[in-house]
């Protein structure tokens, strides 16, 4: 590889990347680690080593894209980053499938038990079942709390639009939870900005440009960045972490006709709908489980907003247990290495405990598909929308 | 086969192969590569690299290498910073991160025994919950494994109060090349028979057997601890502070100084609690029962209020003693801010000569024409030394190399040590024989042949 180098920094080899990557905990293969994707880069563009071009790319592309090594990294190197460069410059087909997956919506998923046999590596069916079973939109938890009154939060501007964005997931196979974020935010008198019912969102964009695919990466960040400005700049609320973590990183696009200051402000409007609410007050139903476990989204880090809200709402029947673990979905990792996603799942499930009959809330639609296509039985899991009656 | 072999025969990779099913034996060079690094930045291809997830699979490894004579390199996270992870003589990379249970935490007997992939800050956070304490602390404790703070006697910062990585080693099982398994000490705390072969291994960079089991001495935790940090604007003021404070009395548990560039760098990577105009700092934890820690840190502040410090700021919480913590374990990787290379040295001086040790190699370096970071254990005279160059301009590693060995030779002619924690590995190997004789380097030898006859067990290496 000539030019320009794929990282805006040498990897220094300290290895604090090792203990921050669920990859190398799930699997200890520190070939995975971010330290060795970036050693891997550095030695093909400084002829460290002879290295087989497609082989060292195929290797270091194997990253849940979780970002977690990119907090604890001193030279600000993440290896989600890394990847998306790596695969747009040789997009493949676990690419181009995901983006099909992605981009092509309620259409295409029912299709996928037939397509999931085209993708390399597709032998292990058993958890690809459990995906497809998990887009399935009517899999839901039984609700069991009823809000009797609530509050916006204190940080909220009284007079401030808000417009919810629906995100791939939820907008094709979970209506409901927009249908109850919607009353949430009439609720709390929360007003959607003129001619906001059905404005046409793309994806945030993380999930393409963590693919490769660049174009469409920046043709999303651009199509949503127009619709916020015809809106009137409002809030952007988010019900999943990932479609948060993914709006706010379009600031950092430098391919959008940003006017000056207006990056920083597109990023303050991206608000997680639990960080809305302030003062709130709800009853249980008789269904109610008696484990709440929760799973906190990687894309949420550092400090999860939901989490902190369901632990207001839901007091001593909310026990979170050990919810640090990422749940290994990993974009095209899912396609290309089902069985590194499904060890870094196991290892979550085994540090979580949850009893059985035990309920698994959690906040980002990712993480969603991929727990309730990894759960032990007797375990339910959803979004925490879900259980709101 | 000869030392120098770069590949291994196809039947020599169909044994590996057998005894590391699946994907636990790595043949493919995009696959080894990074096990041909680590943090001290070299590296060298590997023939082979192998994740062994018990004792038997090792001893079989071993039996195998002696008889092929096949250089071994027994590795964990990779975070030495002196080369000892790297293979150089080509040779089978061993990872220990498939054995990193903790087999038991004894509260009756005070040990813990583990294996050597265990991260020692797991352990840690394992004797702590039921209410013991393993005090080594090297800055990498997060990342690094207590099979590696074995192999290099690792320090830290609690040192002071509490020794190093060998004070805690009371036994342990090992692999000898050949496959013969070695047991040494036990869970007694006091053990005076026979030559120590613990304390032996201890220390000996991989070069002498394969650890597989460690037992570990604990303590009581102490119930609370607090920190102090506190700015200075010269580096004098500084240590005249430390000094006052053990003429007061106090033995803190940990005593470190950050000074001159580390303080700058530090500052860009980072929030730093001090003004501006700070060029040095030290940071105080105090343990012991609640009480106690209070009692002391009003008395170490009073002390400290003497010296005109530039900023102070405690931490009577374990979140607020973290946040001081974490800018102390934030130098090393801020270092590259000053430069992309370093040369790191890890010198240790009689406490009375730190002063004159410290400038010094301030003094080399200024000469030079390269900055340099200093920090580290000041309580008891271990100081990191990090010399920063960029390898792209041109004379600028012939430099850093001047520097580094003028360092080295101030350090010896203070009476001190070349390296207090880090280890020799390959970068400061030829400054061995500067510091220890010649008879006593044939002892080693003499050692290392009794051990390893065919010198498979991380040649090239440490003495």
């Amino acid at each position: 590889m000539a030019g320009t180098s794929l990282l805006n920094k040498d990897c220094t080899l300290c290895g604090r990347c090792l203990q921050a990557c669920p990859l190398v905990k799930a699997t200890a293969k520190e070939e995975l680690s971010p330290r060795a994707k970036s050693f891997l880069v550095q030695a093909m563009e400084q002829d460290i080593a002879v290295l087989t071009t497609r082989r060292a790319e195929d290797l270091a592309a194997l990253c849940l894209g979780c970002g977690r090594c990119g907090e604890v990294c001193p030279q600000g190197l993440a290896a989600p980053d890394l990847v998306a460069k790596l695969r747009a410059a040789h997009p493949g087909f676990e690419g181009w499938l995901w983006k099909t997956w992605i981009k092509g919506g309620s259409a295409l998923w029912p299709a996928m038990a037939r397509v999931s046999g085209l993708v390399p590596n597709s032998s292990t069916p058993g958890s690809r079942r459990g995906m497809i079973k998990a887009l399935d939109g009517r899999t839901s938890l039984t609700p069991w709390l009823r809000i009797t009154s609530m509050e916006p939060s204190e940080g909220y501007a009284g007079d401030k639009q808000a417009a919810l964005f629906p995100g791939c997931f939820a907008g094709r196979t979970r209506p409901g939870w927009l249908a109850k974020a919607r009353d949430i935010l009439d609720q709390l008198g929360i007003a959607a900005p003129e001619g906001a019912k059905e404005p046409r969102w793309d994806c945030c964009g993380s999930t393409l440009g963590h693919a490769g695919l660049r174009k469409e990466e920046i043709k999303a960040h651009q199509h949503n960045v127009d619709i916020w400005r015809d809106l009137g700049r409002p809030l952007l609320v988010v019900v999943c972490a990932s479609c948060g973590h993914g709006l706010k990183e379009t600031a950092l696009d430098r391919d959008i006709d940003w006017a000056e200051g207006e990056a920083e402000m597109w990023r303050e409007s991206v608000v997680w709908l639990s960080s809305l609410i302030g003062s709130i007050h709800a009853e249980l139903l008789d269904n109610a489980p008696e484990q709440v476990r929760y799973h906190s989204p990687c894309h949420a880090r550092p400090q999860d907003p939901d989490k902190a809200f369901l632990a207001r709402l839901l007091g001593e029947r909310f026990s979170p247990g050990s919810d640090e673990a990422c749940c290994g979905l990993g974009g095209v990792l899912q396609l290309a290495a089902p069985e590194l996603s499904r060890s870094v799942a196991a290892q979550l499930w085994t540090a979580m405990a949850p009893t059985p009959g035990a309920q698994v809330l959690t906040g980002c639609s990712g993480c969603v598909l991929q727990l309730t296509a990894t759960a032990p039985k007797n375990t339910a899991v959803g979004h925490w929308l879900e259980i709101l009656a | 086969m000869s030392p120098s072999e770069t590949s291994l025969s196809s039947s020599q990779e169909s044994f590996l192969r057998g005894l590391f099913p699946g994907d636990d034996c790595l043949l493919e060079p995009e696959e080894k590569l990074i096990f041909g690094a680590d943090a001290g930045r070299g590296y060298a291809p590997p023939l082979a690299v192998v994740r062994p997830c018990n004792q038997g699979q090792i001893v079989e490894l071993l039996r195998f290498a002696h008889t092929e004579q096949i250089p071994i390199y027994p590795r964990a996270r990779g975070t030495n910073v002196v080369g000892d992870c790297v293979p150089e003589t080509p040779g089978i990379v061993v990872s220990t991160l498939k054995m990193n249970a903790v087999k038991a935490i004894d509260e009756n007997d005070f040990v813990a025994v583990v294996e050597p992939g265990v991260v020692t800050s797991d352990l840690q956070a394992a004797a702590e919950a039921k209410k013991l304490f393993y005090p080594p602390d090297p800055a990498s404790m997060r990342i690094s494994t207590i099979g590696g703070n074995v192999a290099t006697c690792a320090g830290g910062m609690r040192a002071l109060k509490y020794g190093v990585t060998r004070d805690y080693v009371l036994g342990m099982t090992a692999v000898l090349p050949g496959g013969e398994v070695i047991t040494t000490g036990g869970r007694a705390h006091k053990n005076v028979v026979g030559l120590d072969l613990t304390r032996l291994l201890v220390g000996s960079e991989g070069t002498l057997a394969f650890i597989t089991e460690l037992i570990i001495k604990l303590l009581p935790l102490p119930e609370a601890t607090a920190s102090l940090l506190v700015g200075y604007s010269s580096l004098e003021q500084a240590l005249d502070a430390a000094r006052d404070v053990f003429a007061a009395g106090i033995l803190p548990a940990c005593l470190e100084l950050i000074a001159g560039q580390s303080i700058y760098c530090l500052g860009q990577v980072t929030d730093v609690p001090w003004p501006e105009n700070t060029q040095a700092a030290l940071l105080f934890r105090v343990d012991g029962s609640r009480r106690a820690v209070d009692a002391d840190m009003d008395r170490l502040i009073e002390v400290i209020k003497t010296g005109s410090p530039s900023s102070l700021d405690q931490g009577r919480t374990p979140e607020a003693e973290e946040q001081l913590w974490e800018v102390r374990r934030m130098i090393n990787p801020a270092s590259f801010q000053a430069g992309p290379n370093k040369l790191a040295d890890d010198i240790a001086v009689p406490r009375g000569a730190l002063k004159e040790a410290l400038t010094g190699v301030e003094t080399i370096c200024a000469d030079i024409g390269l900055p340099v970071l200093n920090f580290g254990h000041l309580g008891d005279g271990n100081i990191h030394v990090n010399v920063m160059y960029d390898k792209a301009v041109p004379g600028q590693s012939d430099l850093a190399t001047q520097a580094k060995e003028k360092i080295l030779d101030l350090t010896l002619s203070l009476g001190g040590t070349v390296s207090g924690e880090h280890g020799i590995g390959l970068s400061k190997l030829h400054t061995v024989s500067k510091q220890i004789g010649e008879t006593e380097r044939g002892l080693m030898r003499h050692i290392k042949t009794a051990f390893d006859p065919h010198n498979i067990m991380n040649p090239g290496k440490a003495y």
